[in-house]
């Protein structure tokens, strides 16, 4: 892909790409923590926009370059991931879910509560960018993807993530065998919040601008179907299907009027079609060398 | 000093007394009988040890530790782990994958071993269970019997003191009861101290060196297997007041 | 005494709304993220009929208008149980997620045909009248009349008919139910039309004088559920009394503290119940 971009030297796949690109960086945060634990994140929009808005204030009001502001910003988002995850250790299911959900809406009243810092409706605009060039900030962006990629998979095949498969099983079996569960749901909530965090940071930038559909329930919820549709609890599936599905946004834009609303009837239909996923449909998993490229899934014997 | 010792406790639900001033101590090495017919309060005990319940009066010590604030994890790493009446797999993941997570606890992790290590040791419980042929499969293409000595399996691997068996021998065979009775006569010669809640009693008794009988969340009677049958009090509890020998083998 | 009118009408609306948000859920075990959807609807597709079919003439147009556009949205429930919740109903994720992308769905298509900004809808009742010294918009008050017609109606529907004793025991226990041989399948569909049906006729009721814009889903959903576990997720009383509790709630913290805030008391209810007692207030069961 990277190659491919080298050689176009026009703008628009570059920017469509790289927009993919960021939002499989949110769809991959997400994938870490619902796609293992199987409880619903609704508010993602939450460390997505707040991160963004976030860095966004660093950068205009505080003139913080985007290299500090961003990384900053996904602290702070990481620092709510473990606050939130906190509070919803106890919560499962639809309780779960509506609670994260709350806190996006919150977060989106007070963004319009707070105008005079947020920009209300019109949001923040005239961010400054990574590198001169649209170039420039794509490897920005991919470099970022692929290291968010590398940390969330090693993450997820090592103990942490087969902990949260466990926990996902059963809470109390997994309490039974001497593993500390809060700790591990808040950890994984604090490093979904801070990758978000990043990839709500990148897209800021990229934008040069930060606005309130970035904090409504509208990217919560087109995060959860792209995830869904990728297959949850793999990475890789929510990865392609991220930048898959926001290539087809974007080529939708020849009908911009009915764009929305199309892109998103495609993605309940995939959801409708295949509920747990593309990735785990039977195809795949029967197939040995498939599952393996995919799922990370080794057969011995 | 015993290894675990229950001192008058107590448990309410609302205005039902589950557990009443229940004592009883387990000698390290010792191998415990816990009987009683259906509801007596025998899991509700377990739970209450365990930490997956609070309780209302009394104290548990473990190895001169009182745990009764303790989470549930952090008794497993003090040692002491039990299995479920009604199984709790972790379904959605290898068996070899499942057996992984108690080596992630604080206790086993504490060891020092490497993951081929960990590996090897899995393996070895899971032969001596009898599931050495399923650890590559899934958690869910196992039956009901298979995934109770999975559970089994998973209590053994955090390296416990003692171990806590909820009605092991429910839903096996008679090969498979004679299996896990082999298996727990070998861990406990290798100093392992047990406490077993059965139905079973024929199979249990040979087990065991000490039995509690528990009725309506009562102590009723303690003593040694052959006691423990004649004693009128469990007749009745069980028969209700008419007299019959039970079998030992 | 404002106060107590305007948190009135707010109670008796939300109760409407939340109602049925709770039935669906004791009975069919959905978690319906569409709701917000059928309040929505209620409003536009009134304001469509009256232009479109109508032509705008006149107040039993207008009533008529609503009518239809409540009998709409039932059936519009009844198609969304059948074609997308019934093929995989046994997963609440997929209900859960597949009920807010639609809401969403919805939500866009109307920002499509109508725009962001709003239409207006004409009062089915005129003026307004003078209790105590203040003055109360017709068209709001009579929503305190019309839920308390309702929810009566609805609790004798629900104790004293046939199908409504059927599907108050599918909320109350769905084995027990199905072994008495009632339909879970006919008491579920009921009740989503039911439901939609009072989600869409608070809409309806409430469109002349609030703002019909094609987000008003949203806040709806969320205040329905932040009474369901106020009130409890099974108890239909129960729902009611957090109606209004959250009603003036919002209503009273809007006077003393600030009109911004309003909006948020709902979501504080969410997260200090559920941070507080994890379980629900009154209890329930998760299937």
């Amino acid at each position: 892909m990277a190659v491919f971009t080298l050689l176009s030297d026009n703008i628009f796949y570059i920017e469509v790409i790289k927009l993919g690109i960021i939002y499989a960086i949110f769809v991959m945060s997400w994938d870490i923590l619902s796609g293992y634990t199987h409880e619903i994140n609704f508010g993602f929009a939450f460390f997505i926009g707040g991160a963004g808005y976030l860095s966004g204030i660093l950068n205009s009001f505080f003139s913080f370059s985007p290299y500090l502001a961003v990384p900053l910003a996904a602290f702070a988002a990481g620092v709510s991931g473990i606050l939130i995850g906190y509070l919803t250790l106890r919560l499962k299911g639809p309780y779960f879910s509506m609670a994260t959900l709350a806190f996006a809406s919150v977060l989106f009243k007070l963004s319009f509560i707070f105008y005079r810092v947020t920009g209300g409706e019109e949001g923040i605009s005239g961010l400054g960018v990574f590198t001169d060039s649209p170039t420039g900030d794509f490897f920005v962006a991919w470099g970022i993807m692929v290291a968010v990629y590398f940390i969330l998979s090693l993450y997820a095949r090592s103990k942490h993530g087969i902990i949260l498969k466990a926990i996902r099983a059963d809470e109390d079996g997994t309490q039974s065998a001497g593993i500390n569960t809060a700790y591990y749901k808040i950890e994984a909530f604090a490093l979904s919040g801070f990758m978000a965090g990043i990839g709500g940071g990148v897209f800021a930038h990229s934008q040069m601008h930060i606005g309130p559909t970035m904090l409504s329930g509208h990217i919560s919820i087109i995060v959860v179907l792209l995830a869904m549709i990728g297959g949850m609890g793999s990475i890789v599936g929510p990865l392609l299907a991220a930048i898959g599905l926001s290539i087809l946004n974007e080529s939708l834009r020849v009908v911009e009027e009915y764009r929305i609303v199309i892109y998103m009837g495609i993605l309940i239909l995939l959801i409708y079609l295949a509920p747990d996923g593309l990735l785990n449909l039977k195809v795949i998993k029967n197939s040995r060398v498939l599952s393996f490229i995919f799922l990370g899934d080794r057969r011995s014997t | 000093m015993s290894l675990l010792e229950v001192v008058n406790l107590t448990k309410r639900f609302g205005g039902l007394v589950a557990l009443e001033r229940i004592s009883f101590e387990v000698q390290r090495g010792e191998i415990l009988g816990i009987i009683g017919p259906n509801g007596a309060g025998k899991t509700t005990l377990f739970n209450c040890i365990t930490g997956f319940l609070q309780f209302d009066s009394g104290s548990v010590i473990l190895d001169g530790h009182d745990i009764a604030h303790d989470k549930p994890y952090q008794i497993v790493n003090r040692g002491l782990t039990r299995t479920w009446q009604l199984v709790k797999p972790f379904f959605g993941m290898r068996v070899m994958e499942a057996m992984m997570v108690p080596t992630y606890s604080r206790r086993a992790s504490s060891r020092g071993l490497s993951k081929k290590e960990n590996e090897q040791n899995i393996i070895k419980i899971l032969e001596d269970m009898g599931l050495g042929n399923k650890i590559w499969m899934e958690v869910d293409s196992l039956n009901q019997g298979e995934l109770r000595l999975l559970d089994i399996s998973r209590a053994l691997a955090a390296y416990p003191e003692v171990l806590l068996l909820d009605e092991p021998f429910s839903g096996l065979s008679h090969n498979e009861i004679e299996n896990i009775s082999n298996v727990i006569r070998s861990v406990n010669t290798r100093g392992l101290t047990l406490v077993i809640i059965e139905h079973r009693l024929r199979e249990l008794m040979r087990l065991v060196q000490k039995v509690i009988v528990i009725n309506f969340g009562q102590k009723i009677a303690e003593g040694t297997p052959q006691e423990i049958v004649q004693e009128p009090k469990v007749i009745e509890a069980y028969l209700g007041g008419r007299r019959q020998k039970f079998g030992l083998a | 005494m404002e106060i107590l009118i305007i948190g009135a009408v707010r109670g008796a609306l939300y109760s409407l709304i939340a109602i049925g948000f709770v039935l669906v859920f004791s009975v069919g075990g959905i978690l319906n993220l569409a709701h917000g959807t059928y309040y929505m609807l209620g409003a536009y597709l009134t304001f469509i009929f009256y232009t479109m079919v109508f032509s705008g003439e006149g107040t039993s147009c207008l009533v008529l208008s609503a009518v239809l556009s409540v009998l709409s949205v039932a059936i519009f429930a009844c198609l969304i149980y059948y074609a997308v919740l019934r093929p995989h109903i046994e997963s609440f994720i997929y209900v859960m997620v597949m009920t807010l992308a639609l809401a969403l769905f919805v939500g866009e298509v109307m920002s499509l045909l109508f725009g962001v900004s709003g239409t207006s809808v004409p009062s089915f009742v005129e003026g307004s009248i003078r209790i105590g010294g203040v003055k109360i918009i017709n068209q709001q008050l009579i929503l305190i009349p019309i839920a308390g017609l309702i929810l009566p109606g609805l609790w004798y529907f629900l104790k004293k008919t046939k199908m409504g004793q059927s599907i108050d025991a599918v909320a109350q226990e769905r084995t027990g139910a199905i072994l008495m041989g009632v339909s879970v399948e006919t008491a579920t569909i009921v009740t989503s039309a039911l439901s939609a049906g009072l989600a869409a006729l608070a809409g309806a009721l409430i469109a002349p004088v609030s703002s019909v814009v094609p987000d008003m889903w949203l806040f709806p959903l969320i205040k329905a559920f932040a009474i369901a576990i106020l009130g409890g997720m099974g108890s239909l009383v129960g729902s009611v009394v957090a109606s209004f509790v959250i009603g003036y709630a919002e209503v009273l913290s809007s006077f003393l503290i600030s009109e911004q805030l309003t909006e948020l008391v709902a979501l504080v209810v969410i997260v200090l119940v559920l941070i507080l007692k994890p379980s629900g207030i009154m209890g329930y069961k998760i299937r």
